[in-house]
């Protein structure tokens, strides 16, 4: 065997160990989230719901709504804010620079004046200038920050912050719209368990469901195949992927579009990293470091039941930067955090989330590039057979789909968000196919994301062109 | 390059394949049929709820009924039961749990709060208080010392739920336990369902190593307008803890009672706390004075 076969015969064995063990690490994580899924549903309970949100000592949330350039969507995010089944709220929306009527249609729908909001947080820090702050007449629980942009979402959020008063923050985006119960179930852990320092929810895809006075009032799948794809990835993402690591008290991220975390953890760490494009799992990397340094006991948790809808991309050029910025961003967070990755210090997340995210899902396409690469000159020098890679091949896109599948199973067993039957044929389907022509588009703005955080490039808001959401007539 | 063209591999790669395939197939067809299921199940669930309705209005309207022996059925009236015991007051209550306990309702409740599974108990819990017709807790006062925290919590709301301010020294007790605590907000909740109507009940509370106890009290006692928590809390302004402070400032302006400005003007002068507190001990104070400061 000459020394380039060896070298061959090497790279291909050690892609075989990568593809083995991320399909048995992943099915582990599906099986946790099903049995933690499956738990969690079975200890839903209207009654303390109920008696949570009767209650004048619940907890108060304070809401951070960062809005950037957000018009088309921002009154119904509001307004479903406003109609939450929540004891104790405020809102706190942030016009971060947004060049459209943001700012102005809020004003006008919800009666803002000017007023002095005083700054709570000190110890965090805002960059970008406040310009006004206002609040509303009519919901005195209302606030809305003008400020100047830097460009980041992070500094958006951190101005909000510094004016938060209640004990736990929770944040959405702009063009989310909050199930009427969302908080509750969301701030329900903080309530049961004084150790819960974050909570996380599901985001789904709003796409395609009709929306009426801020609420989703009749949900459908979209109707193009991305904005599907997009459904399916958010399943995977959520009640497989958020789900199956909190299971493993290892959950890294807890979504920017609808998370709350304990307002004086939140200071401690500094609030969110103005320099970070992934600020949201940052935050909850950072409070596991502060936590697990501390010798604290505490937890992250994920909550599969309540959801915060959101306009996801649909165009190609759209969902092409946002996929670049979050690939973008998980490099950088895992460069900043690197001294955790592999370390028993840090319990689950550094020996066992860490090191995943950033061998599969950061580094996983480029690995993925170079076992194509390898096959190809492996049956052009007749090294391996053809019908070696098919299979390998067909099983992999064979998996894939499985997974998905196996997302879509956990949300009609459990959830039955979708009801209509062609909705779910549908979403089948997509999964069917995605392998075929999302996947290799998938890989590409990852492959590029990764070579921006090599690189140290800067980004800033991601341009996302809005429909708003579907009113009824 | 290992020999791949062996019979083995080739079988194993035809295994894998058709594995996969397989797979994928019972996956489509489980989403489909699982969501036809549901609509299935979700009307046979409707139609059992809408009968046990049925059932428990005619035994509040005083029809001799008697339960089925079905399962699900049985299953069904009890859910709804427990249901509709937490919107029903007085005599129609107490109706409803005489009917419940004479049908074995209550004594199967006890069976499950005895369940190895913690879910069980909990529902045990939940289906207890709504056959508790009697001032009988004890069951539920032994769950708070119960291993799960969750089931913990299911029986200090089901306390609440009762309304019997007995239970209040109990579920202070609980929330100041180093083995089992009980949340404290969970605590806070059920003990404002059950309304103490002194701040005596709150006795152990006042005194707590645990700042988050304390505050707790001190919060409790000015919402449920308890005047007798006056001289406490103004000893709670002055705790080391500014969460305590905080909390006894305001409930002291809730009780409004214009002696109480003189220590929070005290602990101002100290200026010994965080900006936030400060400014919300400022509020208290101007409350005191009838002056509202905005939000």
């Amino acid at each position: 065997m000459s020394p380039v076969e060896w070298i061959f015969t090497a790279v291909t064995l050690a892609l075989t160990l990568y593809y083995l063990t991320h399909h048995v690490i992943f099915a582990s994580v599906i099986i946790g989230a099903t049995v933690h899924v499956a738990r969690e549903q079975r200890w839903e309970d209207e009654n303390t719901q109920a008696l949570t949100f009767s209650n004048p000592l619940a907890p108060g949330v304070s809401v951070i709504v960062p809005a950037h350039n957000e018009e088309a969507g921002i009154l119904q995010s509001v307004q479903s804010l406003l109609e939450a089944r929540y004891p104790s709220l405020e809102i706190v929306v942030v016009d971060d620079g947004s060049t459209d009527n943001t700012a102005q249609r809020l004003i006008d729908a919800f009666d803002l004046e000017e007023r002095y909001v005083p700054t709570v947080e000190e110890s965090v820090e805002q960059v970008g200038r406040t310009i006004e702050t206002y609040r509303s007449s009519r919901h005195p629980g209302l606030v809305l920050l003008r400020k100047e942009s830097v460009g980041r979402r992070s500094d958006a959020v951190n101005a909000a912050f510094r004016l938060c008063s209640k004990p736990l923050v929770c944040m959405i985006d702009g063009d989310s719209i909050l199930e009427p119960d969302a908080l509750l179930r969301v701030a329900q852990p903080f309530v049961d368990d004084p150790m819960v320092v974050a909570a996380g929810g599901v985001v789904l895809p709003s796409n395609g469901s009709t929306v009426e006075r801020g609420r989703v009032v009749d949900v459908k799948a979209p109707s193009t195949m991305l904005e599907r794809t997009q459904v399916l990835e958010y399943m995977r993402a959520f009640l497989v992927g958020r789900a199956g690591w909190s299971a493993a008290n290892g959950l890294m991220i807890i979504s920017g579009a609808f998370g709350v975390f304990r307002r004086d953890v939140m200071a401690e760490v500094g609030g969110l990293d103005e320099a970070s494009l992934a600020e949201d799992a940052d935050l909850v990397v950072a409070t596991h470091r502060l936590l697990q340094e501390r010798h604290q006991d505490y937890r992250v948790v994920f909550v599969a039941e309540p959801v915060c809808w959101s306009e996801t991309p649909s165009t190609l050029a759209v969902i092409s930067r946002q996929r670049r910025r979050w690939s973008h961003g998980l490099g950088e967070l895992l460069g900043k955090f690197r001294d955790m990755i592999g370390r028993p210090r840090y319990g689950r997340l550094g020996v066992l989330t860490m090191p995943y995210f950033w061998l599969y899902e950061l580094w996983g396409p480029v690995i993925e590039l170079i076992g194509f690469a390898a096959a190809i000159v492996g049956i052009a020098f007749g090294w391996i057979a053809p019908w070696v890679f098919v299979v390998f091949v067909a099983v992999s896109f064979l998996l894939s789909i499985a997974v998905s599948l196996a997302a879509l199973l956990v949300e009609v067993v459990a959830f039955g968000r979708y009801r209509r039957l062609a909705d779910m044929a549908g979403l089948a389907l997509a999964a069917v196919l995605e392998p075929f022509w999302f996947r290799p588009l998938h890989l590409w703005w990852r492959v590029r994301g990764l070579i921006a955080s090599l690189r140290g490039e800067k980004a800033s808001w991601g341009v996302m062109t809005r429909r708003g959401f579907s009113e009824t007539p | 390059m290992p020999d791949l063209s062996t019979a083995g591999a080739e079988s194993l790669a035809a295994w894998l394949l058709l594995g996969s395939a397989v797979l994928v197939v019972v996956l489509v067809v489980a989403v489909l049929v699982i969501r036809v299921l549901r609509w299935v199940a979700d009307a046979a669930d409707q139609r059992r709820s809408t009968w046990a309705r049925e059932v428990l209005f005619r035994v509040l309207e005083g029809d001799d009924v008697r339960a089925p022996w079905r399962r699900a059925r049985r299953h069904a009236l009890a859910a709804t039961a427990a249901r509709l015991s937490t919107k029903l007051r007085g005599a129609d209550r107490a109706t409803l749990a005489t009917w419940l306990t004479q049908e074995g309702f209550r004594q199967h409740a006890v069976e499950m709060m005895h369940s190895q599974v913690a879910l069980t108990r909990a529902r045990g819990a939940r289906m207890f208080v709504a056959c508790l017709a009697d001032r009988e807790t004890r069951p539920l006062l032994d769950l708070l010392g119960d291993r799960d925290v969750r089931v913990r919590s299911a029986a200090a709301r089901a306390l609440g739920e009762c309304g019997i301010d007995t239970a209040v020294p109990f579920l202070v007790r609980a929330a100041q336990s180093d083995e089992a605590p009980l949340p404290v907000s969970v605590a806070a909740m059920s003990i404002v369902h059950a309304a103490p109507r002194s701040a005596r009940s709150l006795g152990l509370a006042w005194q707590s190593d645990r700042p988050e106890v304390a505050a707790m009290a001190a919060e409790v006692a000015g919402f449920l307008h308890l005047t007798d928590a006056r001289v406490p809390l103004e000893h709670a302004v002055a705790h080391d803890d500014p969460a305590v402070a905080d909390a006894a400032a305001w409930s002291l302006a809730r009780l409004g009672d214009p002696r109480s400005a003189t220590p929070i003007e005290k602990r101002l002068r100290k200026h010994d706390l965080p900006v936030l507190t400060q400014r919300s001990l400022h509020g208290a104070y101007a409350e005191l004075h009838h002056v509202r400061l905005e939000p």
